[in-house]
């Protein structure tokens, strides 16, 4: 996540240096305060006029179906909310408009991803769809004007939710989509974001993108890493500004692309310089995109703490997914250096 | 068609005979019209139905190619069923069924298929396809059950083979394949070439037709001669009754006295896996159906657009 962050706010350095709140080093996106309720036409100047945040999206590769490596694309993000709402701009290039569903026929869409719990010393869950007891809510958006409440706990446990009154509206004009997700900051019922500002100003937020000429849905998407909204007159916990901020990746990338087959992860896991490309584990192709180096480093110490449900990936045991990755077993320096090398696999050649 | 001709006793006759009865100009449209195309040239010519469903395979492609596990086969009677709730009509499964049998439902969004009449077959009754063929062609039953129909066909007499089993799903729908007339040669004479060829009934149901033609053949001709045939007996079907052997409770033994059928009903899920499944409507049904476009009329015939 916190090297993650880092690779973000590289990103709005870049591509639009007026976003981004730099928070202790980290960039989080931010959600301006708004008197007035915010609007839910995506073109209106109230949201054109405002900065945006750039977000990375990657192929989702984890788990088959997955979408042809094809390199990274960016969502701009803009956020507002006021006393009683809160509202997501989306904006991302789509050549060709895809509005319908029907026979072998997909419709573009988007989805904001969010963590059910969070908070100082929550652990977030998986960045794919969440895993078993951490739950993620999401708002799905089709290019046909529907709009739903989910929730899930892992890669194929998505389930339709009693609606929280998510209000979505998409335009698509000259390639480019521009969706604005809106809904209370608060809303009852389990599996359901909810927003606190006045006790808790950053909330992790992830958000996804289908492609519908290209046949894009369900797993067959692109997704972001773990984002951090700050709310403008939110109350920012200093400890989980922390959790969530920077924390200096230490190690050498180029021993750790050497320890990938040294350390045999290079039989299981597919990344671009591993010729083989065995799918046994989670394709790594953009494993420093979507995920944050606490959870590579977790997965290296405890793979079976979250295990992603990919067909041959795990084994059950007394009911229970067993990764079939051993611990990391190497020095400190050594899963440094594997960790360097993971976060820099961006989709880069 | 010719009806003045060919029915008026007082036509015009050019041979000394009344002429056939037969169209008047080249047929434009009919039964199946489009659909039944047959092959192989006058005379020789044939074509033979295909009736194909949901094989509800034992290795189901569609059920592999689910991401979202809503397919399942269900453990008492090997029914494959899509989980219409689970469902987020992703079509993957319509991709992945090889027998192209899964289909996607553009009003509901989700795909559909085949149940086999699982709530007839759950009381005990064929499918409704089975019991309603006039010709009775279709025999329903449990493969290992001995004093089935199915396993008499399959597996005692072996002359119903699956469709395209080399694609490695397994499929339970078998079939006996056709005996077709002989061909006619340049003079008129009957050979002994059938005329439907070999090689494409094996195409379709593999390598053993031949020996499942020459058993049918001989167990026919057996009957001709007034000799007892159980096979023939089996496929004449005397008895339409006789052409199921459907207990409900075929792979059950319920331990649990709570676990009959009545217990069941209610729930969702019972400890032996049965699912009533639910069906979800998004808006009520009339309104969908209102609002539905038609986009393909039916053509029963007659002009063409």
């Amino acid at each position: 996540m916190k090297s993650l962050l880092r690779h973000a706010l590289a990103l709005l350095a870049v591509l639009s240096p007026v976003a981004g709140h730099a928070m202790e080093g980290a960039a989080f996106i931010p959600v301006k305060s708004s008197t007035a309720e915010p609007a839910l036409d995506p073109l209106s100047p109230s949201w054109l006029k405002q900065a945006s945040a750039t977000v990375a999206v990657y192929p989702q590769v984890s788990v088959p179906p997955a979408v042809a490596p094809t390199g990274a694309a960016t969502v701009k993000v803009r956020a507002q909310y006021s006393a009683k709402t809160i509202a997501l701009h989306l904006e991302w290039t789509d050549d060709k408009l895809a509005k319908d569903r029907a026979v072998g026929q997909f419709a573009d869409g988007a989805a904001v991803q969010w963590p059910v719990r969070y908070g100082s010393g929550v652990t977030l869950p998986y960045v794919g769809m969440g895993h078993g007891g951490m739950p993620v809510a999401l708002w799905f958006w089709r290019a046909d004007g529907s709009v739903e409440t989910l929730a899930a706990e892992g890669f194929g446990t998505l389930s339709a939710q009693p609606p929280d009154g998510v209000k979505a509206k998409g335009v698509w004009k000259d390639g480019t989509w521009r969706v604005v997700f809106a809904r209370t900051l608060a809303a009852p019922g389990e599996h359901r974001f909810s927003a606190a500002p006045a006790k808790l100003g950053l909330v992790p937020v992830a958000f996804a993108v289908w492609s519908g000429d290209a046949a894009e849905r369900n797993g067959l998407k692109r997704l972001s890493s773990w984002q951090v909204l700050r709310f403008e007159k939110g109350k920012v916990d200093a400890s989980y500004a922390k959790q969530l901020g920077e924390v200096a990746v230490t190690g050498n990338a180029e021993r750790g692309k050497r320890l990938m087959s040294e350390k045999g992860c290079a039989g299981c896991h597919s990344f671009p310089v591993n010729a083989a490309q065995p799918r046994i584990g989670p394709d790594l192709t953009y494993a420093g995109g979507i995920h944050s180096a606490s959870y590579l480093t977790e997965s290296l110490l405890e793979p079976s703490r979250v295990v992603v449900p990919g067909k041959g990936y795990f084994m059950e045991q007394d009911g229970k997914k067993t990764s079939l990755m051993p611990p990391f077993t190497g020095t400190e320096t050594e899963r440094n250096d594997i960790l360097a090398y993971l976060m820099s696999l961006r989709g880069q050649p | 068609m010719n009806y003045e001709q060919a029915l008026n006793p007082r036509a015009v006759r050019v041979t000394g005979e009344l002429p056939h009865l037969a169209p008047v100009r080249a047929p434009d449209y009919g039964p199946n019209w489009d659909e039944d195309q047959g092959a192989g040239e006058y005379p020789n010519s044939y074509y033979f139905y295909l009736p194909r469903i949901c094989n509800h395979c034992t290795n189901p492609a569609c059920l592999a190619a689910c991401p979202r596990k809503a397919i399942y086969k269900r453990e008492e009677d090997g029914i494959v069923l899509i989980d219409q709730e689970r469902c987020r009509g992703y079509q993957h499964c319509v991709a992945a069924c090889p027998y192209k049998k899964v289909y996607f439902n553009p009003l509901f969004k989700r795909s559909e298929k085949c149940i086999f009449c699982f709530p007839r077959i759950e009381q005990g009754l064929p499918p409704a396809c089975a019991q309603q063929c006039v010709w009775r062609i279709r025999f329903v039953g449990y493969l290992d059950d001995v004093e089935g129909p199915v396993h008499k066909l399959v597996e005692k007499w072996k002359v119903a083979l699956p469709l395209h089993a080399e694609l490695g799903t397994q499929p339970n729908v078998y079939y006996v394949p056709p005996l077709s007339p002989f061909k006619y040669d340049t003079e008129g004479r009957l050979t002994n070439e059938r005329r439907i060829p070999d090689a494409f009934l094996i195409y379709l149901f593999g390598p053993r037709v031949p020996e499942v033609l020459k058993a049918l053949e001989s167990e026919r001709e057996k009957k001709q001669r007034k000799q007892p045939s159980e096979l023939m007996d089996l496929l004449i079907a005397y008895r339409h009754e006789e052409m199921f052997k459907l207990d409900p409770a075929y792979y059950q033994k319920p331990a649990d006295p709570a676990a009959t059928p009545k217990a069941r009903a209610g729930g969702a899920q019972s400890a032996r896996g049965r699912r009533v499944i639910p069906i979800v409507l998004e808006g009520s049904l009339q309104d969908r159906l209102d609002n539905l476009e038609v986009v393909a009329g039916n053509r029963a015939g007659g002009e063409k657009t």
